[in-house]
């Protein structure tokens, strides 16, 4: 890898100030992503401000009913929190979902939320890519395209985000909390992801040097129902080709409310917000299931290699909706 | 003596692996290596107009960049199997500035430490005059070529009247197109090349199928005495054929070593390994069968086109031990055709032919069976050669794949399959169940063993033959003792060295039955031996006793039926004045070969579940028996043949090499993107033998098992697919997006 310089931080203001003064800093939390994307020369920072030992490891309730994960939490400790568990099932099916035991064990909630796509254009580091090298060109639309995203895309880039955890928190309205050393600010977890664009590189709403803090998760009032499909080649420690994350509301045997979102096909977390319309207020139902899932993929715009990907995220919202309804 | 033949012995070495006292080849006490990091052609075709070694070589710790231009010269090696070796490129590693295939090694930054040598690879500026590629078999500007012949085996052959067969009114004629993609070999070790020069002396720690043929392939290269060049390898982390031949790395590893003038370590990425040492090719393949309404089969043709290489003589035979044999049928054609593109050179594979070759055989069987409206075991069995080998019409020496289906079939169940399509369910979940016959040729090469009896009764064996992590080192354990008539725990059997006497190439299956005909024949000069030695000391109470009026008890020598009468081996041993009595023992294949066909068989079910709304293949159950002779550890055989359908799983569902059909650049070059089987993937399997030994293939009657265990399982997956969903699938992998 590019040779760098490394230091650990001690408190937040100053791991900030030490990655703002330098515009090629990064922090360095799990390094799953990060290391992994150095050793292909596809991350070259020239400093790694590591911040492991910030006191960000904290899961607690707040006042208002909220939960906060601080950012430095591992996935593993998240998904077999009690509260996280009891309150946000959701949120704990889709961390286990991803990755593996060794990868959730130091991979952290901040640094899962800047998961890198496994576009193979991208990480080859010598295709044409403009998340790489802005205005190289978009190999992946042209190529082998299989794992490519059909929903957010641009013609600049169609790269999918490959992440389970931040489908989880989408459907929770999560929001992130980042910092700089002067500053703090809350951004709901739909406006931290950007869509590709014209600035396919720039794929959060972070500026540089700020510092994710933690994750918080609103209080959620009544019942729900919880739960995290997804669709993959292989049982196990594989990305999605397509997922589903949903959160319904229910009196008696009516959908008051649905969140659902989707990850594995499209450019950024995406919310079904078509889905969610469709069965508001309704009885669950198959038909039903079956045609608010395809509403919102009507928009998708499937390639070469991954035309199958709007049906298989349909079938995945399907699944997911009749398994929490039947098991009413 | 109990019997030590068929037993489940764990591993000898067993805790040296999982301690870490196991040194594999990447673990050499090697004092001051550098090390070797490779650097790959980013084009597929073209050439090299310029390399900036200059700047590189001042980066912190390089000791050496080695390119086209300064590369020591060698000599192209002369490929011989049975005593020589072979190298697996027509072309020699940076011979020329031209370029064949995207990962084509153009260079060997040398460096101090690993990290100094990776860095230094990868800042290293080359320019290239880069032309269109051929990445593509469907490319019209793929040359075509249909070598006459595979290891002395005809490519392109038949018997009968094939057009007669398809031209008759009362056939009925079944035909369809099947393809497989490349597959890559991914043992958890990849090949790595340790090399040490120390004057004309050349040391090599590699990780090889094949000690000596890399230790030949050396000597000739570099132009040193045979003698010079020692080879070692005491462990291989999983081979699967891309360490059989003698890679570029290998040489290169020696090439950098002699330009730089120090040790060199150098170990492929797992990148790299998807285009250093081979990978089973892309298939296409054309089967049409001809049978009688009554489900006799009447022709078979087979038309295969592979992918290849122009620098490699590497055809996938994919008819040759399927369609050829398998069946009973009296017209038959097959055809082997090489596309020859612009990506990294395939070669030898886990049942290469075989892999491939029943997954369109056995599909095509089983498309036929619901054509003809029978059942798929029943067509099979209407269709045995019992009698006689089909191709060579050599007789069987052994051949028992009728038990293998029948007796796999009642294990399964398969009496209550309901044969309708998308019959059979479980709530949401389609259930299908498929079956498909197991097929890989029983073959043997050469080689030599030398025995050691020591005075205190311990037997060692020494071979330059090879441990794949298959426990071969455990089961001549057990064979050694077998035929010594002594303990397990007496015996030690040392390999992995090229200066031991040559042992066979570690691949066709063929180590167990080719060392087990070595270790017999050395024993039975021992015996011999010791009995002379017995007779002719002086006082001996056997004096006088011609050999057949001896035998061996494990403790010494004694008079048939007179116990009383015996000399032990310590006296033997110390009478002697040395430290052991040792023999020699060779195999060869030889008059049995010309005399009977060698044939492993055996019947592959397995049921699978998809949800429609997560159209996964999930494989539920496998059941298979195979006739492979007689089996020396039944707890490694499980694990050899078991292991063969994980591998199966992993082709049928998962696995899929690709290379980008503009760059020919692999885009599926790690282990999240080619995706095997993982133990969430894989059922609980079931797996019997006939344990039949062959009569006339070697003395304890084995046959190799190492890959018969892949063959079939995509074909009978793919069938219980179709059961269950009514979607017949012609391409592999079986991935969800193929079942929406």
């Amino acid at each position: 890898m590019q040779p760098f310089t490394y230091e650990k931080a001690t408190d937040q203001a100053a791991a900030a100030r030490a990655v703002a003064a330098e515009k090629t800093a990064k922090y360095l939390a799990g390094g799953t992503t990060l290391v992994d994307l150095m050793k292909l020369y596809v991350e070259t920072p020239t400093k790694l401000v590591d911040i492991k030992r910030l006191p960000m490891a904290e899961i607690r309730r707040e006042a208002d009913g909220s939960i906060s994960i601080g950012a430095g939490v591992t996935n593993s400790a998240v998904a077999y929190h009690e509260l996280v568990q009891k309150e946000y099932a959701v949120l704990s099916q889709a961390i286990l979902a991803g990755a593996s035991t060794q990868i959730r064990n130091v991979a952290t909630v901040g640094g899962n939320l800047l998961q890198r796509t496994r576009c193979p254009y991208f990480r080859d580091g010598i295709s044409n890519c403009n998340k790489r090298t802005p205005g190289s060109g978009c190999d992946m639309a042209t190529g082998f395209n299989r794992t490519a995203a059909v929903l957010g895309t641009s013609d600049r880039c169609v790269a999918t985000y490959p992440g389970d955890m931040a489908i989880a928190l989408l459907s929770l309205d999560a929001v992130v909390h980042v910092a700089t050393d002067q500053a703090t600010r809350k951004i709901a977890i739909d406006d931290f992801f950007l869509l590709p664009g014209n600035t396919p590189e720039k794929e959060t709403s972070l500026s540089h040097g700020e510092i994710i803090t933690a994750v918080s998760l609103p209080r959620i009032d009544g019942g729900t129902k919880q739960g995290y499909v997804k669709v993959r080649d292989r049982a196990s420690y594989e990305f999605a080709l397509a997922s589903a994350a949903a959160v319904l509301w229910m009196d008696g045997g009516t959908i008051t409310q649905a969140r659902i979102s989707l990850g594995g096909v499209a450019s950024k977390p995406w919310r079904a917000k078509e889905t969610e319309a469709m069965l508001a207020g309704k009885k669950p139902d198959s038909a039903l299931f079956r045609e608010a899932a395809a509403a919102s993929l009507k928009a998708a715009t499937p390639m070469k290699y991954n035309a199958f990907k709007p049906e298989l995220a349909t079938r995945a919202i399907e699944r997911v909706l009749t398994e929490l309804t039947q098991a009413a | 003596m109990e019997a030590v033949i068929g037993k489940p012995m764990d591993r000898v070495d067993g805790r040296a692996k999982v301690t870490g006292a196991a040194r594999f080849s990447t673990e050499p006490p090697v004092q001051g290596a550098s090390h070797g990091v490779i650097v790959q052609s980013t084009i597929a075709r073209g050439k090299i107009t310029a390399i900036d070694s200059a700047s590189v070589e001042r980066l912190p710790g390089v000791l050496g960049v080695m390119t086209h231009l300064n590369a020591p010269k060698i000599k192209p090696p002369t490929p011989n199997f049975m005593t020589g070796g072979i190298f697996a490129e027509s072309r020699l590693p940076l011979s020329d500035d031209q370029i064949h295939h995207a990962g084509q090694h153009i260079a060997v930054v040398v460096a101090t430490t690993l990290e100094q040598a990776k860095h230094a690879a990868a800042m290293l500026k080359v320019t290239y005059a880069a032309e269109t590629p051929v990445v593509s078999m469907d490319d019209p500007a793929a040359k075509v070529v249909s070598p006459p012949d595979f290891f002395g085996e005809k490519l392109q052959d038949g018997r009968g009247d094939i057009e007669a067969a398809f031209a008759d009114d009362n056939s009925v004629i079944f035909s369809a197109t099947y393809t497989t993609p490349p597959g890559s070999h991914n043992p958890m070790e990849v090949s790595n090349t340790t090399a040490v020069w120390e004057e004309e002396k050349l040391t090599v720690y590699d990780s090889t199928q094949w000690l000596s043929g890399t230790a030949a392939v050396l000597a000739e290269a570099f132009g040193v005495p045979r003698t010079n060049v020692r080879v070692i390898c005491p462990y291989v982390g999983g081979g699967f054929g891309c360490k059989g031949f003698i890679w570029p790395h290998t040489l290169l590893a020696a090439m950098a070593a002699r330009l730089t003038g120090r040790p060199v370590k150098l170990v492929l990425s797992r990148a790299q390994q998807f285009t250093s040492c081979g990978h089973r090719p892309a298939t296409r393949q054309v089967v049409s069968l001809a049978a009688t309404k009554a489900g006799k089969l009447t022709g078979i043709r087979h038309l295969v086109d592979a992918t290849g290489q122009a620098v490699s003589q590497y055809v996938e035979p994919a008819a040759m031990g399927t369609s050829r044999l398998v069946y009973d049928v009296p017209n038959v054609r097959f055809t082997h055709n090489v596309r020859q593109v612009d990506i990294a050179s395939p070669t030898f594979m886990r049942a290469p032919g075989e892999a491939p070759g029943t997954f369109a055989l056995e599909c095509a069987m089983d498309e036929l069976a619901y054509a003809l409206e029978v059942d798929p075991l029943q067509l099979r069995l209407a269709n045995l050669p019992r009698e006689k080998a089909p191709h060579s019409g050599l007789p069987w020496s052994s051949y028992h794949l009728d038990e293998c289906l029948t007796q796999a079939a009642e294990k399964f169940g398969w009496a209550k399959r309901d044969p309708a399509v998308k019959s059979m369910r479980e709530g949401r979940l389609m259930i299908g169940q498929g079956l498909a016959v197991a097929t890989f040729p029983g073959s043997k090469f050469g080689g030599a063993c030398k025995v050691r009896l020591f005075g205190d009764g311990r037997l060692l064996v020494s071979t330059a033959a090879h441990d794949l992590g298959t426990g071969a080192y455990t089961a001549f354990t057990q064979i050694a003792a077998h035929e010594m008539g002594i303990a397990v725990e007496r015996v030690r059997v040392e390999m992995g060295d090229s200066n031991l006497p040559p042992g066979p190439i570690a691949g066709g299956s063929c180590s167990t039955a080719t060392v087990s005909q070595m270790i017999h024949a050395a024993v039975a000069s021992l015996k011999k031996k010791l009995s002379q030695a017995a007779t002719s000391m002086a006082d001996s109470p056997l004096k006088g006793l011609k050999l057949e009026e001896m035998e061996m008890d494990g403790e010494g020598v004694r008079a048939k039926g007179d116990a009383s009468r015996r000399v032990t081996i310590a006296e033997i041993v110390t009478n002697s004045g040395k430290s052991a009595i040792e023999a020699d023992g060779t195999a060869m294949p030889g008059a049995e070969m010309g005399a009977y066909a060698f044939h492993s068989f055996g019947a592959q079910f397995v049921e699978v579940a998809i949800d429609p709304l997560d159209p996964r293949v999930q494989v539920r159950r496998c059941v298979a028996m195979f006739d492979a002779g007689r089996i020396v550890n039944s707890k490694l055989a499980y694990s050899q043949l078991a292991g063969g359908i994980v591998w199966g799983i992993g082709m049928a569902l998962t696995e899929e090499t690709h290379w980008d059909h503009r760059t020919g650049r692999c885009t599926t070059d790690n282990l999240a993107d080619y995706a095997v089987a993982v133990n969430a993937d894989i059922p609980k399997i079931d797996v019997m033998w006939t344990d039949k030994p062959d009569p006339h293939f070697n003395p304890l009657g084995v046959r190799g098992i190492g890959e018969i265990g892949i063959t079939g399982v995509a074909a009978a997956i793919g069938n219980a697919v179709y059961h269950a969903t009514g979607v017949r699938v012609r391409d592999l992998p079986i991935v969800p997006g193929r079942l929406v």
